[in-house]
């Protein structure tokens, strides 16, 4: 199998978000291995946090963690306790107006290459705006490094592609874990609205509402007719949306999260389902039993935009002291989940 | 005193002697050979000179020791660096005032703990009327309108509340263990606001018996309170935080 660093740039994606299933489940170490292969290959790079890197310890579990090298000229953005504790020589560039309980956010360049520990602001906006001032400053790879289970990152609005981490420390055995772990590539990879009318539609019912219902049209089966639904928030939007609901109803966009008891009400419903439209795949919180159920029945989980999911990296130990063996763990991994790359970088060798 | 900060040993008697006392319990009976079994555990952990200057029988077969000796490790105190913070703390009328003069309008806070968590006393210690520690809680504080939700609220709930009541800052109380769950259910919360774009709309805040700074940060949260958090750290901490939010806004 292709290495991964080759693997990614063959997509040439400017920012690319690191993101895990859980804790331990080895992200930094997925970060080291692109930070050390965008080094040899003489980029500049950015490094940014959307939560917390490079600490010796884990806060829980006590256990040594991976610690974090940036490489002399990378641009990085980080706490200011974690900047004025920095081992790597750094310089500051500006602070920043995004505050984190250590401290604003500083943007610096590395001066001298060093061990940092990594601590990001708490939005996507404040992610962005990093983002855009490291590129507009030169960067010409940035890293987004995710923290414990959260995918806000991933977003198709902040990073051209994602990889996931998963690992022993995700569910009790291997098939839990191979399970869990399915499912979140099935969500991530969840296909965009097809049907071009049906896009348009759905578009235009989120621009104008928080939540839409989307209607056959009685005379014209190529045009819809759409009912945008607003509230305080878009789950209010959303459940309000379903009181509108009829047997002409093609499909219900949710223009803020897509969660368990939203699609429960949906699988109250007499089949066939509308299909449930969001507008990436961040924006999905419902369980594996709920969109098995669902899609099991002929629904449909659609995006207005799709995620792209480079690979995914395997830590087959947990801190928890399980762990598998790692060839028997990346053959379950890669069978069940190909045809998309998996690779176990320590086992594989490529550290 | 002339301290190598590059080799910092325990002190007991004179500087760099090493001693220290440590206890623990063994799962076998008290007797010479649990004595000697003590003796020698020390000794493996780096303790010179090992004496044991206490055991107790504890019954059903356990022992609890204590022990003197001299730890031959030494730490390099001169290298290590903490990331930390310091946040100015106000105390009730202070932040009240600031409150008043600054922001000139009444903060809105709503807390909960959420999720299957019914461990509402760290919550109630903050946010209720009697407080915690001489401290009022945040129910008392003229300039907040504070809403204790209780226990065992769903997230979606919880930020749904949030909108309605025009929350400034939403506090989660969770009792973290090591089991991933709670970390997730923490995870969760500032993920559904992410998604609901209200992230940016309201402050989130955790607390908790295992919550720290770092923490808070690795779960997305802006601030974050461990153990021996009173309710004006928080009060003061809302209170800068708005007021530092709208003068960048302006």
């Amino acid at each position: 199998m292709a290495e991964l660093f080759k693997l990614l740039e063959e997509y040439n994606y400017r920012a690319v978000a690191i993101v895990g299933m859980t804790k331990n489940v080895g992200k930094t170490v997925t970060l080291n291995y692109l930070v050390k292969k965008y080094e040899e290959q003489g980029y500049c790079l950015g490094l940014v946090s959307a939560g917390y890197d490079g600490e010796r310890f884990d806060r829980l579990t006590l256990e040594e963690k991976p610690r974090i090298y940036t490489p002399q000229g990378a641009f990085l953005a980080t706490a200011k306790a974690c900047y004025d504790a920095a081992e790597a020589q750094l310089e500051l560039i500006e602070e920043t107006n995004l505050s984190t309980p250590l401290g604003p956010v500083y943007l610096a360049r590395v001066k001298e290459s060093g061990l940092v520990e990594m601590a990001g602001p708490g939005s996507v906006s404040g992610l962005r705006k990093l983002l855009d001032k490291m590129i507009s400053l030169g960067a010409e790879r940035v890293l987004v490094d995710g923290a414990i289970n959260r995918i806000a990152s991933a977003s198709p609005d902040l990073t051209g592609g994602v990889i996931l981490a998963t690992g022993a420390a995700l569910g009790p055995t291997m098939d839990d874990v191979v399970k869990k772990t399915v499912v979140r590539k099935a969500l991530f990879e969840s296909e965009p609205v097809s049907d071009k009318h049906l896009y348009q539609a759905a578009s235009r019912g989120l621009s104008e509402g928080d939540a839409a219902i989307i209607n056959k049209n009685a005379s014209d089966s190529d045009q819809y007719e759409v009912r945008p639904v607003n509230a305080e928030i878009p789950l209010l939007a959303a459940r309000e949306a379903l009181e509108q609901y009829s047997r002409e109803t093609e499909a219900i966009a949710y223009g803020g999260a897509l969660v368990d008891s939203a699609m429960n009400n949906i699988l109250k419903l007499e089949p066939p389902y509308p299909a449930v439209i969001v507008k990436d795949a961040t924006k999905i919180f419902i369980s594996a039993e709920s969109y098995n159920r669902y899609t099991s029945r002929g629904g449909k989980l659609q995006v207005l935009k799709q995620l792209s999911l480079v690979a995914v990296t395997l830590n087959p130990t947990d801190p928890g002291g399980r762990g598998y063996d790692p060839r028997m763990f990346l053959e379950s991994m890669q069978e069940a989940l190909k045809p998309c790359p998996v690779f176990d970088l320590i086992y594989e060798g490529s550290l | 005193m002339d301290v190598d900060f590059s080799k910092v040993k325990a002190y007991g008697d004179t500087l760099n002697d090493g001693s220290m006392q440590v206890s623990f319990t063994l799962p076998v009976p008290a007797g010479d050979e649990a004595r000697e079994a003590a003796r020698q555990l020390a000794l493996k952990m780096g303790l010179e000179a090992p004496s044991v200057t206490e055991m107790v029988d504890l019954g059903a077969g356990f022992t609890f020791f204590v022990l003197y000796g001299k730890c031959t490790h030494t730490v390099d105190y001169a290298a290590i660096k903490i990331p930390k913070r310091q946040q100015e703390v106000l105390d009730f009328k202070q932040i009240n005032e600031l409150i008043k003069n600054e922001l000139g309008r009444k903060v809105v806070v709503v807390a909960a703990c959420t999720g299957s968590d019914a461990h509402t006393v760290g919550i109630d210690a903050i946010i209720n009327m009697k407080g915690y520690m001489g401290e009022y809680g945040l129910e008392r504080y003229p300039q907040m309108d504070a809403y204790n939700l209780g226990s065992q609220v769903p997230n979606e709930d919880l930020l749904a509340k949030a909108i309605e009541l025009k929350a400034d800052a939403v506090l989660v109380s969770q009792v973290v263990t090591q089991k991933n769950i709670h970390l997730e259910n923490l995870t969760e919360l500032v993920e559904l606001a992410e998604a609901e774009g209200l992230r940016d709309r309201v402050l989130l805040i955790c607390g908790g018996p295992r919550i720290s700074h770092e923490l808070a940060i690795e779960l997305g949260y802006d601030a974050g309170f461990g153990p021996g958090t009173l309710p004006n750290h928080v009060g003061s901490y809302i209170a800068a935080e708005l007021i530092r939010r709208e003068k960048t806004e302006e």
